[in-house]
């Protein structure tokens, strides 16, 4: 390993030495604090290739130790000395500095929970389970009522392999936390590990004992974290050992991918260590992808702040920003990208997605012409270059620009569904079924096949130029899917149930009304507010009995594209 | 129990290793090229196969090798083709096959970023050819028979949209008699996607699957003239984009038609199930294989099936990064279960990033094994931090197959080809000296080949080495991909399926193998054929390999 380079004082440091100075003179005489002969001594890191804010705020904390080691300052402040450096080590991938920071800041503050608790996080991502249960051990002894260490004991045991001891220790945590639905369900799942054991052997009635257990535990879960739909696959893994084959299909095609959430104010405070623009991009991203749009756009500013010529940070803002109805500031934002970076694609269909959304159609227009004619395969742009179109009654452009959305994006559904429409636009409603037909044929998920089979049931019920128009086996097929719109996502699930809707008005059903309703609902919790004036004239429509024949499309605001960031495919470099 | 690291019983000090590194011996010296120049391609870091088969049908096995490439590329950067010499008249503990170089001669060497290989005799010629896979635009090479291969990727309408594959799967889908492809496709990497991805400290880093759009697989149908069809749309494969790496064939629902597994990275798997030849469902979710048992998608990368606990279907076992777990899917009677932590695969998996996975009985004991071959796709903190220059290698991991469907980790340091300091990437399994034990090819991240010869069976070992019975099943000239042998055994019957798939980018022998320990009497196999016919042959020898014929055996036997 190399010497840490020594740097030039920065402010910080300056600060750290009249601090170091300043508790030295106020703990004289404390032999607590004038044990410097057996004090753990700072750690030797490598910084030479670390990025540069990386590399100050690491060295920064290595100067505060050697600051307090030098001005022998009492035993807890060096240990929290040790401590920040520990975490700041962890936080960047520097585990070796990490692990000894974190022995000597425990050493040193041997009463403080943060520091083994943390060390055995670091050591459960080393691969080294069985010492990281031992620092979770260290940890729950020093405050046996938290549950978090009790948590991360267990966790440690089940990543050794060492199942008896994982049960106990996740028993262990319902003792103080009797609803954590994290441990019900790992619970849960080990006693349906254990049941398929003995079910292959010669102990069934034991299994059956076992079932029922990991029933009540994987319920109670389930109760104390319904939105958590990770928990469905431990179900169906349930059904399945009880051969309920059919219950299983349908736990495992509910389930999903959230977990019961585990709050820990400790690893939190670790990801905000994370300095540097590339981690506040990162975070940035996670931030997005979490749906947390305002802690996005606070992010990148703080990056722009560091790193103002970040032409891909500055793109990113922009399209949040666009997401966020801030226009003008997006604008903005995109202005000054193209001006040092003319032709770049990502800023410039951002631009046009955002003319787009402010009712400049020409402006929007010219803006995708210049993103396709640099990137042809540029399936986001072809479709609100398309939209863009339509909106200036241009439907030979339409047609010809959402075929190329479709030809680079075939297993997506809003293509195809936008394609029906200009279809039917045109007056060829029996092509606008078979565009929704090669939709169904290609789109990637159950999802989107069921946004565009609602689709098909609304042109099938409501345009008789359609050729083979039948109310009545519209609505069979709307309550043969009725279950799959339920299913989807709020922000799919608010235009399929307005096309189921419709089919039962023109069958003249009475769930026209339920339908909508739910529509209704659907669309307040997607936030699409654009939809939301229609959707509330409709449902009146519908209990009053009033016409059946309404505009087939969807309001156009809610049909364009969201705003890219370069980051994802498609968006453009 | 903590099964980290149980150093199993067959790989004491004083005992001979299981496998031992012979590839310079044989001659095998081409080294990987992932062309690393700081621009963090993806492709570079996920390495090639390798592909055993006989390209000559002398009855032993030559050698495939994919071979990455530079940029700007450089022409002698070629994937190569090795002829099996055999081991010659020389028998003994150092007795070593001898490969030779004939990449030139069978034209196989062109200029691309190959990633991975299938072998099968696809029109039915009895010579076996090559689906070579690549970074770009795949190949098929259809061998003449006089050693000389010819590119009809074009002519046989399979060039695609040289897009990014690795693995491919050769099957009989529709039962016709002709052999039909599926190509698992990974990651569209279009020019000037992010390529860069720092680690937290801020060095530079592969990205990982997330940044890039996942990309449908593609089926093609073999016309039997010659020529294919792309049916992946009308099949329904077309409509599911994934993040594909291995493949898998097997009968999940023992209908006599084959089914296909594919990993995907970081998404949910795919089960694709055979209606009959006509179309696929896709149910991977319904069946429970598509992801583990938390509930969460992992990082498929090498997958491989067999029915590692004799209870008379087909498991699986995946290859996955590390922080996650290999996963063992127990098979029972159609419906999957995550087992891997009752077999005590998970928690001696963990730390581990696997490709190359392959079910094998190393130890001819009549259980199978679990080999899986290990490399980081991401730096490493704590090698980075300690200087490493390639801080992504890591050792490779042996499961010894254990009665009741237990797996025990052996120790690296028990056997020491499993810790070489590489990135494995490919595994091809076969029997590379013809002794009966099953031997390994594996391929690294801009490492030289490596070459495992099994040290459990043969004549260099004695009366006392374990007994073994080989079978190679024929239908129509060609090796019965599909077909299933089930040996007839005292301890329980054990079937295992013909197949070249799996793994990682890698094709193996399509022989079938079956430990008998110190049983050394005459066995009976029932062959149950693609076709719907089963047979029975009986009073075979062990310790040699038979060749069972479609037709020639006993019919109607009981099942």
């Amino acid at each position: 390993m190399l010497p840490r380079p020594r740097l030039v004082l920065a402010p910080m440091l300056a600060a750290g030495l009249v601090w170091g100075l300043a508790l030295c003179s106020c703990t004289a005489g404390n032999d607590e604090g004038t044990t410097a002969r057996r004090d753990p001594k700072p750690p030797v890191v490598d910084l030479s290739r670390v990025d540069p804010q990386v590399h100050e705020v690491v060295s920064e904390a290595l100067d505060a130790v050697d600051t307090a080691i030098e001005y022998e300052a009492p035993a807890a402040e060096r240990g929290e000395a040790f401590g920040m450096l520990a975490e700041l080590c962890h936080a960047h991938e520097l585990p070796a500095c990490a692990l000894e920071a974190y022995g000597a800041a425990a050493a040193l503050q041997g009463e403080d929970l943060r520091w083994p608790y943390l060390e055995g996080h670091l050591l459960l991502a080393l691969d080294r389970p069985d010492e990281a249960r031992a620092a979770f051990g260290r940890a729950s002894a020093l405050d046996p009522e938290a549950v978090a260490p009790r948590r991360a004991m267990a966790d440690a045991a089940l990543a050794a392999g060492s199942l008896e001891l994982a049960e106990q220790g996740y028993r262990a945590v319902l003792e103080v936390a009797p609803s954590d639905a994290s441990a019900l369900w790992a619970l849960g799942r080990l006693e349906l590990d254990r049941a398929a054991e003995v079910g292959t052997g010669e102990r069934p009635g034991e299994q059956d004992g076992l079932l029922e257990s990991a029933a009540a535990h994987l319920a109670a879960a389930h109760a104390a974290a319904p939105a958590a739909d990770a928990i469905e696959h431990a179900l169906a893994r349930l059904a399945r050992l009880r051969g309920q084959h059919d219950a299983a299909r349908e736990h495992a095609l509910r389930a999903g991918s959230t977990a019961p959430a585990v709050s820990d104010v400790h690893l939190e405070r670790l990801a905000r260590r994370r300095t540097g623009v590339h981690n506040l991009a990162a975070r940035a991203q996670d931030e997005v992808l979490a749906g947390r749009l305002s802690d996005a756009v606070a992010t990148y500013r703080v990056l722009l702040t560091r790193a103002p010529d970040d032409l891909r940070a500055r793109v990113n803002l922009a399209s949040i920003l666009v997401r966020l109805g801030q226009l003008d500031t997006a604008r903005r934002e995109l202005e000054e990208v193209l001006e040092r970076a003319p032709d770049d694609i990502a800023a410039l269909y951002n631009l046009g997605t955002l003319e787009l959304l402010a009712g400049r159609a020409e402006q929007a227009a010219d803006v995708l012409d210049r993103v396709l004619a640099r990137a042809d395969e540029h399936g986001e742009a072809a479709l609100n270059r398309s939209i863009a179109a339509w909106q200036l009654d241009d439907l030979e452009t339409a047609a010809e620009t959402i075929a190329r959305a479709v030809s680079s994006r075939p297993h997506d559904e809003l293509p195809w569904r936008w394609w029906a429409v200009i279809e039917l636009r045109s007056g060829r409603a029996p092509k606008a079924l078979h565009r929704l037909d090669d939709g169904l044929e290609r789109v990637g998920t159950a999802d989107e096949r069921a946004v565009l089979e609602a689709d098909r049931i609304r042109l099938l019920a409501t345009v008789e130029s359609v050729g083979v128009h039948d109310a009545a086996a519209a609505l069979i097929r709307a309550e043969a899917i009725e279950d799959a719109v339920a299913a989807l996502p709020a922000t799919l699930a608010w235009d399929a149930w307005r096309s189921l809707a419709m089919a039962a008005a023109a069958a003249g059903d009475l769930r026209a009304v339920a339908w909508q309703q739910r529509a209704v609902g659907s669309a307040s919790r997607s936030g699409a507010v654009g939809a939301l004036d229609q959707l509330r004239d409709e449902l009146t429509l519908y209990r009053e009995g009033g016409s059946q024949r309404l505009r087939w499309w969807r309001p156009l605001g809610e049909v364009v594209g969201d705003p890219i960031l370069p980051g994802q495919v498609g968006g453009g470099a | 129990m903590d099964d980290r690291e149980v150093v199993s019983e067959g790989a004491q000090p004083t005992e001979r290793p299981l496998l031992v590194d012979r590839a310079v011996a044989a001659g095998l010296d081409v080294v990987h090229v992932a062309g690393r120049a700081g621009a963090y391609r993806l492709p570079e870091i996920h390495g090639a196969g390798a592909g055993l088969f006989d390209m000559d049908g002398d009855g032993d096995l030559d050698l495939f090798l994919p071979q990455g490439q530079t940029e700007p590329p450089n022409p002698t950067l070629v994937d190569r083709l090795y002829r099996n010499e055999g081991v010659g008249p020389a028998k003994g503990s150092d007795a070593v096959p001898r490969f030779v170089d004939v990449t030139a001669t069978a034209n196989v060497g062109s200029v691309g970023y190959s990633t991975g290989v299938a072998a099968a005799d696809y029109d039915n010629d009895g010579d076996v050819d090559l689906y070579v896979t690549a970074w770009g635009p795949d190949r098929l090479w259809r061998n003449r028979g006089d050693g000389v291969f010819d590119d009809v990727t074009a002519e046989a309408g399979v060039a695609g949209d040289a897009a990014w594959s690795v693995g491919a799967s050769w099957l009989d889908l529709d039962r016709d008699g002709w052999l039909d492809l599926y190509v698992v496709r990974y990651l569209e990497m279009p020019a000037g996607a992010p390529s860069i991805c720092p680690t937290p400290s801020g060095e530079p880093d592969y990205c990982g699957p997330t940044t890039y759009r996942p990309l449908a697989d593609r089926l093609w149908r073999n016309r039997g003239d010659g020529g294919f069809d792309d049916v992946s749309v009308a099949f329904g494969v077309g409509a599911r984009p994934g993040s594909g790496l291995g493949a898998v064939t097997l009968d999940v629902d023992a209908d006599g038609w084959l089914d296909l597994f594919v990993a995907n990275d970081n998404m949910p798997n795919f089960l694709w199930l055979n209606r009959e030849g006509r179309r696929v469902d896709e149910e991977a979710v319904e069946r429970g294989a598509a992801v583990n048992a938390d509930g969460a998608a992992e990082a498929g990368m090498g997958v491989d099936a067999a029915d590692f606990d004799r209870d008379g279907d087909e498991d699986l076992a995946i290859a996955h990064l590390a922080g996650e777990t290999h996963t063992l899917y127990r098979n029972g009677g159609g419906w999957f279960l995550d087992d891997g932590r009752r077999a005590g695969l998970e928690a001696s998996s963990r730390g581990a990033t696997g490709f190359g996975l392959v079910w094998l009985d190393l130890d001819l004991d009549g259980w199978l094994d679990l080999l899986s071959v290990h490399g980081h796709v991401h730096r490493v903190p704590e090698l980075a931090e300690a200087g490493d220059p390639f801080p992504y290698h890591q050792a490779d991991r042996l499961w010894r197959g254990r009665s009741g469907g237990r797996l025990e980790p052996t120790a690296p340091r028990a056997l020491p080809v499993l810790d070489a300091g590489r990135a494995g990437r490919g595994l091809a399994v076969g029997d590379v000296d013809d002794d009966g034990d099953p031997d390994v090819v594996v391929t690294a991240v801009d490492a030289p080949v490596a070459l495992w010869l099994a040290q459990s069976a043969g004549t260099r070992n004695g009366a006392s080495s374990p007994s073994w019975l080989g079978v190679r099943l024929v239908t129509a000239g060609r090796d019965a991909l599909g077909a299933v042998a089930i040996l007839e055994h005292a301890d329980g019957d054990r079937q295992a399926r013909v197949r070249t798939d799996g793994s990682y980018g890698s094709s193996r022998d399509p022989r079938l193998v079956f430990g008998l320990g110190g049983d050394a009497t005459p066995q009976s196999v029932t062959v149950r054929w693609l076709s719907g016919r089963t047979e029975r042959f009986a009073a075979l020898e062990p310790r040699r390999y038979h060749r069972l014929v479609e037709g020639s055996g006993t019919e109607g036997a009981a099942l």
